[in-house]
């Protein structure tokens, strides 16, 4: 599995599912619990979703309203989370400097 | 309709324009946060919702347009956070470049000065200060050239305009020796430095060279003026008066108001202008047109107001003396000089300068 690289905000995303890790969860519950605003949640949540570490499907809540997207993690996903979030937080600048840690 | 229906339609609006925009491969989570809208509890939060995802869609709709074989940025390359702001970076740093070397070219910075001078009125800015003008660095520049290959036009092109009187009289010297046919520039360079000495050695010659003109007599009766004004300094308001029936004045103004014509001798130098701007490529207009100062010498309107009152004054005595015959002649001098000068004007209109 590739794995995308991860900036503190990931991390953030990857905690909430690392809290429910079976739950599908939507978006605006994840940007309130994360404090993250829909531009910056949403690229993030694709690229885990390319990486494979989360996957994602449309569910129709009521008639005449758009259909949500919900995410979880994948069972790679969450292999992937636990082993990256177990680690020690890596000094960010140091891991910016690191050519290939991360890189697709 | 309320505010909050009203925000929510926005926010769903500003996102489904967004979704539209935005690149094919971003559609899909476009869609994913407009679904999420409807769950969105405040209208505002709704409102700073829809701006969050349209931002973002933007910001790849404008990357898929600066890059359009990317496709939009594909999104499994780990782009999202640091690959767009390196294009950013890059395609910005090429802009200010490209921004730079745009303003690195004379005809924009002439364009732009020339631009912005129409608002140096209304908020009362001095487009260059005294001094940086004075140097007149673009005009010494050419001179030096001009002079470096035995030009006499663009002699006279910087003599017309320099600030500096010892210096243009030097250059007008040294163009009429080079060329004598540009004699007229002595009258030029004479009614914008009018102190100068070298005045009373060029005054005779333009007179020969052109003795219909009234011009020269008008530049002697300025040079007398002068003379006079400051031999009067310091003396009595009275004394002063006295001096204006100094004969030699008025005598020159006798012969300015006699002179069948008045040429300030600008459209000779506008004639050769064109071609010094294009032989040096010259780049300032300002400096280019700074020679428009010397058109109609402001003493002269002085001189001559001054002149016509004594004549007009000689008419009504010969009128009061019953000689009307030699009064009307006087009148008719007044009138005929304003003729004269108004067929100068009049000329100047119809050519447009």
């Amino acid at each position: 599995m590739e794995t995308p690289r991860l900036s503190p905000e990931t991390r953030r995303v990857l905690e909430r599912f690392l809290e429910r890790p079976t739950d599908w969860q939507y978006g605006y519950s994840l940007s309130r619990e994360t404090g993250l605003s829909s531009g910056t949640l949403y690229p993030i949540l694709m690229r885990l979703e390319k990486h494979r570490v989360l996957e994602a499907r449309w569910v129709t809540t009521e008639e005449g309203v758009p259909p949500r997207h919900t995410y979880r993690l994948t069972p790679d996903g969450l292999e992937f989370a636990r082993a990256k979030l177990a680690l020690p937080r890596p000094d960010w600048t140091a891991q910016q400097a690191t050519p290939n840690e991360g890189k697709a | 309709m309320t505010l909050k229906a009203s925000l929510r339609q926005s926010a769903a609006l500003l996102l489904e324009c967004a979704i539209r925009l935005a690149p094919q491969d971003t559609r899909e989570w476009g869609q994913a946060m407009r679904g999420e809208l409807n769950h969105v509890e405040s209208p505002w939060t709704a409102l700073m919702w829809a701006l969050g995802g349209a931002g973002v869609l933007m910001k790849h709709a404008l990357a898929a347009l600066l890059m359009p074989g990317d496709r939009g940025l594909p999104l499994g390359r780990g782009l999202f956070a640091r690959n767009v702001r390196k294009v950013a970076l890059v395609v910005d740093s090429v802009f200010l470049l490209a921004t730079l070397v745009f303003f690195a070219a004379p005809p924009f910075r002439q364009g732009l000065r020339v631009s912005l001078t129409v608002w140096n009125q209304p908020f009362q800015v001095t487009p260059l200060p005294p001094s940086a003008w004075n140097r007149q660095g673009g005009l010494r520049a050419l001179s030096t050239r001009a002079e470096a290959q035995h030009d006499p036009e663009g002699l006279v092109f910087a003599a017309a305009r320099l600030v500096d009187a010892r210096e243009s009289a030097r250059l007008a010297d040294e163009a009429v020796r080079l060329d004598p046919r540009l004699l007229w520039l002595y009258a030029i360079v004479a009614v914008r430095h009018p102190d100068l000495a070298e005045i009373q050695q060029w005054i005779p010659r333009l007179e020969q060279w052109d003795p219909q003109n009234a011009l020269p007599y008008l530049i002697t009766a300025e040079s007398i003026d002068i003379d006079r004004g400051n031999k009067a300094a310091g003396l009595p308001r009275a004394e002063w008066r006295k001096a204006d029936a100094d004969p030699a004045w008025q005598s020159a103004m006798a012969a300015a108001f006699a002179a069948p014509n008045f040429d300030d001798y600008l459209d000779r130098l506008r004639e050769l202008d064109g071609k010094v701007v294009r032989r040096y490529g010259f780049n300032d207009p300002y400096a280019a047109l700074s020679a428009e100062d010397a058109d109609l010498p402001t003493y002269s309107g002085s001189d001559a107001e001054q002149f016509a009152a004594s004549v007009l004054q000689s008419g009504r005595k010969l009128e009061a003396r019953g000689d009307r015959k030699t009064a009307a002649k006087e009148y008719w001098r007044v009138a005929r000089f304003g003729q004269v000068l108004d067929s100068r004007r009049g000329h100047r209109r119809a050519t447009g300068f």
